[in-house]
């Protein structure tokens, strides 16, 4: 009997864990959103899908990539600290690129996609922790028409709404021509 | 076992009445025909249930607010803990409810971790992701007592394995994977011991072979390029330690399908033997930098492997049976060329000429035990070595010809001695 209790509290302390990490996901993000800075990164979207996580829009944004000093040394999958900083456009630009945390507050952890080396500049090239954007499946492939159709035509921005505290970033929404993208495709379908 | 079958064995003598009554009693009992088929329908149904509720879950639902959302997600995780507490508490002898609630909350750890990660659009990597699935997952294999996650964790540990080594999506620690089998392995021997009997105990012996096989090169560290003949060598010195699994009192009253360790290695051993054979395989065999690759995590299980290997071989060779096989010595004529490093035409010469004496041993082993299964099979090595040899361009067609007539000659002759031989026993 004692042997039966013992092992249900060791279940239960392995539940424990089981909402915890779920849970700490949940409480990481929530507090980046509620309190981090926004930023806006200009984006060119490509769509895949994961089997675990539905269908997503894949983010390429045109700030990712950095100029660096050749006597610096990056490796691929490196964690890397980018320092951000609002343009004048109100876009989003990279500052700088650490190995180690800097000084400013704004800044996103992120890793090294690739290096580009060649005789007149070297270019680190950059894989955020924001990349991905998931929704329904059926809206996935709808919004990268509507992304693809803001890149031709330029009073159309297309960005994501990032918010960034302490080097962890969340995505708070796809922005398309000023309304998120929810709405658009909303308006899209009401048209119809 | 119909009444029929029963009332044979009584009237031969080998079973009296009460037994006979007893056995039928046995078959006829609700509990001993249904018990099995119901845990099996259950697994099956759990398991059903379970991926689709990954596939419903993965649909997004734009339309509702993110705190719905974030209470679905942790729904089947807290429907599937409650069952397992339930099951622990009130149906812990009921080997169905154990196997049916674990395997409901493996898999709603996973599609939990996925829902949170696809409400708050995080990317993480699937490595991670695999890694955190195991560690809260492989768990309940041992508490809940539930074989079928443990088949599962082997399954999710390899996909680990192969995604940080093989696909590159992501970095991780090969590590993490041996530990993980090693904690699965000691799981396996523990019940094994305890039910000998289980079915379970099959599956997860075809699942740590395979598993082995083909993760074993993902402990080739990022980077090192291992020349073809130390992967050669490397396999045929897991497959031969496997041979002497197969091969021990473990496993001397199993039948072939439930001993993987016996088939696969056999046959993985012949296909790389026989691979082997062709001349061309030598003249890439060390074409990237063929020098010994000290210091590998992969050459070190390899040594490790192959002391072991080598140790038992010698005392088996030399002890009272003194039973000695070829085949699982493969390894040392491999690791013996390698250092070497013969010429084209050498090397696999010397691959054919001990894949033939292999061939000859099965045969004549066959011949003296008076095993069909055991003499076609050496005959089939000689098939099959005669096969490849006809599609080898670098060999005369008049040399294809006779060893073909030789082959085709040599089936008859051996079936037509033994079958011969048994006829005059029989008269005898």
């Amino acid at each position: 009997m004692k042997t039966k209790y013992l092992i249900v509290a060791v279940l239960l302390l392995i539940m424990a864990a089981q909402w915890a990490v779920p849970a700490r996901i949940i409480y990481r993000k929530s507090n980046v959103l509620n309190k981090g800075k926004i930023f806006k990164f200009k984006t060119e979207p490509i769509d895949p899908s994961d089997p675990f996580r539905g269908r997503s829009v894949h983010l390429n944004f045109e700030e990712r990539s950095f100029e660096f000093d050749s006597s610096k040394e990056f490796n691929m999958g490196q964690k890397i600290y980018v320092t951000i900083k609002e343009g004048s456009d109100g876009y989003a630009h990279i500052t700088a690129v650490e190995k180690k945390k800097p000084a400013s507050s704004d800044f996103v952890i992120a890793t090294v996609n690739y290096i580009s080396r060649d005789d007149n500049k070297d270019m680190v090239y950059i894989s955020y922790p924001f990349e991905e954007y998931y929704m329904e499946e059926s809206k996935a492939p709808k919004t990268e028409r509507l992304f693809v159709r803001s890149e031709m035509d330029t009073t159309l921005p297309a960005y994501a709404s990032i918010a960034v505290l302490k080097g962890d970033a969340a995505i708070k929404d796809l922005i398309i021509d000023g309304k998120p993208v929810s709405i658009m495709l909303k308006e899209k379908e009401s048209k119809k | 076992m119909n009444s029929k079958q029963l009332q044979e064995l009584v009237r031969s003598g080998i079973i009296d009445d009460i037994t006979a009554q007893k056995i039928d009693d046995y078959f006829k009992s609700p509990k001993s025909s249904t018990g099995r088929l119901n845990i099996i329908l259950g697994i099956l149904g759990a398991l059903m249930a379970s991926l689709g509720v990954i596939l419903v879950i993965a649909h997004n639902w734009d339309d509702l607010g993110r705190s719905t959302k974030t209470f679905l997600a942790f729904l089947p995780l807290t429907i599937g803990q409650l069952l397992c507490v339930y099951t622990l508490l009130k149906k812990n002898d009921t080997s169905a409810w154990r196997e049916i609630s674990s395997l409901i909350l493996f898999f709603a750890i996973a599609s939990c971790i996925s829902l949170v990660s696809q409400i708050y659009h995080v990317s993480g990597s699937m490595p991670d992701f695999l890694l955190v699935w195991l560690a809260l997952g492989v768990p309940l294999g041992f508490i809940m007592r539930s074989s079928v996650t443990s088949l599962l964790s082997i399954a999710v540990a390899g996909w680990y394995a192969c995604d940080i080594r093989y696909f590159d999506s992501g970095n991780g620690s090969i590590y993490y994977y041996l530990l993980i089998m090693g904690l699965l392995v000691l799981r396996h021997i523990q019940f094994s011991n305890k039910y000998p009997r289980s079915n379970f105990n099959s599956w997860h012996n075809w699942f740590f072979m395979l598993s082995a096989i083909i993760c074993f090169a993902t402990l080739i560290e990022p980077g090192l390029n291992i020349a073809g003949k130390w992967w050669f060598s490397s396999y045929l010195t897991l497959f031969s330690a496997f041979y002497l699994l197969g091969t021990s009192l473990s496993f001397e009253d199993k039948r072939w399908y439930n001993n993987p360790y016996f088939i696969l290695s056999i046959a993985g051993s012949l296909i790389i033997l026989m691979y082997c054979s062709y001349q061309d395989v030598w003249n890439k065999i060390d074409y990237i930098d063929g020098s010994f690759p000290i210091g590998s995590l992969f050459m070190w299980v390899t040594m490790a492997l192959f002391l072991v290997s080598f140790v038992i071989q010698i005392k088996k060779a030399t002890g009272e049976s003194k039973e000695f096989n070829p085949l699982p010595l493969s390894f040392l004529i491999m690791f013996i060329l390698s250092f070497i490093i013969p010429g084209r035409l050498a090397g696999s010469f010397v691959v054919n000429m001990w894949t033939l004496f292999i061939a000859i041993w099965y045969i004549r082993k066959g011949s003296l035990n008076n095993h069909l299964g055991i003499l076609n099979f050496g005959l089939l090595i000689i098939a099959t070595l005669a096969v490849m040899r006809f599609f080898d361009s670098d060999i005369a067609f008049v040399w294809r010809g006779i060893f073909f007539l030789m082959t085709g000659a040599g089936f008859f002759i051996a079936n037509y001695s033994l079958l011969r031989k048994r006829k005059q026993l029989q008269e005898v």
